[in-house]
């Protein structure tokens, strides 16, 4: 590392663009965004500038909390899916040969170019009672009657996973191509069968970016908006995740 | 038919032949070790036998068993990777312990068993320590007692001490044999090196090129090699090519008498150690320009240009305190046993 300071205070001139840069669309929005908190609120987003703590008392009042506890809870759920589908998947295309390798990268690229309203409103079809899979499942015998699967708690979670997988994958992918093909033949020859080894070795070895990769996808999806907006309905009005 | 059996087996990776038609007996209790340059067709034929891959054509047979479609973890061999492949979660103790946790046996029995193995590779008390904790040897050592733990029926290496420095190395191959010969278990080697070979082997399987080119025991194969590739491949000779004609060999440099060499084009294997300096030219030596001396310790090395077809020269090995009185530019002549000489077709 340089650590060598500059001799002349013109010296500090390059950091000072992105400092502005930091200030101007960070730091003062940000700020302002804290001192209007602390104002009264008008509704329809004007305020009256008297200082009061309402806005926090409204935000550990039960019915936000509760809704702070669903947005935590389909992170959660989200993370968890993404990993346990994404790891063996991941596992699996490591393992694949080159062509199929690079044809699911594209595929997992691909689903990030999406615009996560178009994702959706795809999804919102693809559970509907008139055009998506619960005709399938009529026409399959499953089910007696199409029924719609959106908006529902459900949806969300699949819509949800969808856009998380990618990440999931991409994180792991890096990871799980540096294992040596020896250490699952390893197990092999010591007597696991691929299933046993890659629950006994494969797994356990990887705890660390499995965590890590966990915690990404929660925070990610922790914030995440129109998908919930799209494929959860708003029964109450106010409700959102 | 007690032992392991391998029956013409051939192995294609699309359209390369990696095998081409390898049959071998190994006896129970026996060290084999398959030698062969880069390419050979050796780790191929110990993944066949470990059952990590499928033969294209051929069976293998244990104790009497086919064992050819034999899925890996249910052979109960064990196996030594080149890599090693330790377990990096684990700690010493647990991987030594895997095979036994992957089939049930209760905690208190592994400890005991772990501690047992660990006395045999002498790392008595290290159960606890983390792999990262152990050197290049104590972490071949925890790879050899995790393949050891379950009694197997075989016991596999593909090319573990590559990785050694050669001190500790041939520690090692000591250290291997030593264990193999003391707990009697059936043992493939696989190796380029040929001194690993000599120190483990109780039979050596030269090969080259996807081909068995000998079986035989060690020094065997040092003394009397089948072919120019063996004679070549292990230790150094001084191939010659010649005509034997009435059991007399006619060749650059000179000539030599080989009572009941049969006539024809021959090509001869002779040992550096097997040739001596002679005083003056005569009937049976051979004859050229000294072109290098290295003077060794142990030996004195000297090279000498015999215009050998291939401009080859021919390597003389004197032991260190002989006298040579030969230096760069005289003319030697070089006299040989000729019970040491092996005629190759």
């Amino acid at each position: 590392m340089i650590q060598s300071r500059p001799r002349t205070p013109l010296g500090y001139l390059p950091i000072l663009l992105p400092a502005f840069a930091l200030i101007a669309f960070y730091i003062v929005p940000f700020g302002s965004m804290v001192g209007m908190s602390f104002f009264h609120n008008l509704g329809g987003g004007a305020y009256e500038e008297v200082f009061t703590l309402e806005n926090y008392a409204r935000l550990i009042s039960p019915f936000f909390l509760s809704v702070l506890g669903t947005s935590f809870e389909v992170a959660f759920l989200v993370a968890l899916f993404a990993i346990v589908i994404g790891f063996p998947f991941t596992y699996l295309l490591v393992n694949a040969k080159r062509g199929t390798q690079v044809f699911w990268l594209i595929v997992m690229l691909s689903v990030l170019s999406l615009s996560e309203a178009i994702i959706g409103f795809a999804w919102s079809t693809l559970l509907s009672r008139t055009a998506g899979i619960g005709v399938l499942f009529e026409a399959l015998g499953l089910t007696e009657k199409a029924q719609s699967y959106a908006p529902s708690l459900g949806a969300v979670l699949a819509g949800v996973t969808y856009i998380a997988m990618p990440y999931a994958v991409l994180l792991l992918y890096p990871i799980l191509s540096r294992i040596e093909p020896d250490i699952e033949q390893a197990s092999r020859t010591l007597g696991a069968s691929p299933l046993r080894a890659f629950f006994n070795v494969i797994v356990p070895m990887h705890r660390t970016p499995i965590v890590v990769s966990f915690v990404m996808i929660f925070v990610f999806t922790l914030g995440s908006y129109l998908l919930p907006q799209i494929l959860a309905g708003r029964p109450t009005g106010r409700s959102r995740w | 038919m007690s032992g392991l059996i391998v029956e013409n087996v051939d192995k294609f990776y699309g359209t390369v032949q990696a095998l081409k038609d390898i049959s071998l007996t190994v006896d129970n209790g026996q060290f084999v070790c398959l030698l062969g340059p880069s390419g050979c067709g050796k780790t191929s034929l110990l993944r066949i036998v470990a059952g990590l891959e499928d033969p294209s054509a051929g069976r293998i047979v244990l104790d009497g068993a086919d064992i050819t479609t034999t899925p890996a973890h249910k052979r109960d061999f064990g196996m030594v990777f080149q890599s090693l492949a330790l377990f990096p979660h684990l700690t010493v103790g647990d991987n030594i312990a895997y095979p036994l946790a992957i089939r049930g046996v209760p905690k208190d029995k592994r400890r005991a068993e772990v501690e047992r193995l660990l006395d045999l590779v002498h790392l008595p008390g290290k159960a606890d320590r983390a792999i990262t904790q152990l050197s290049g040897g104590q972490r071949q050592r925890v790879a050899i007692a995790r393949a050891l733990i379950m009694q197997p029926k075989l016991f596999l290496l593909d090319e573990p001490m590559s990785a050694l420095d050669a001190k500790l190395r041939e520690t090692m191959q000591v250290e291997v044999k030593r264990l193999q010969r003391s707990l009697g278990v059936t043992s493939l080697l696989v190796t380029h090196d040929q001194r690993e070979a000599m120190t483990t082997a109780d039979l050596v399987v030269v090969m080259s090129e996807g081909k068995i080119q000998q079986v035989a025991p060690p020094i065997e194969i040092y003394r009397n090699p089948a072919n120019a590739f063996v004679a070549d491949f292990i230790g150094i000779t001084n191939l010659i090519a010649g005509r034997i004609d009435g059991g007399r060999f006619e060749g650059p440099g000179g000539a030599l008498t080989l009572p009941g060499a049969k006539t024809g084009n021959a090509t001869l294997s002779i040992r550096p150690e097997d040739i001596a300096l002679a005083p003056q030219a005569g009937a049976d030596t051979l004859s050229g320009t000294v072109t290098f001396v290295r003077h060794l310790g142990a030996t004195t090395e000297i090279s000498v240009d015999t215009g050998n077809s291939d401009h080859k020269d021919l390597t003389v090995s004197l032991p260190g305190r002989t006298h040579c009185p030969l230096a760069i530019g005289d003319t030697a002549h070089l006299s040989v046993d000729p019970a040491a000489v092996v005629v190759l077709g």
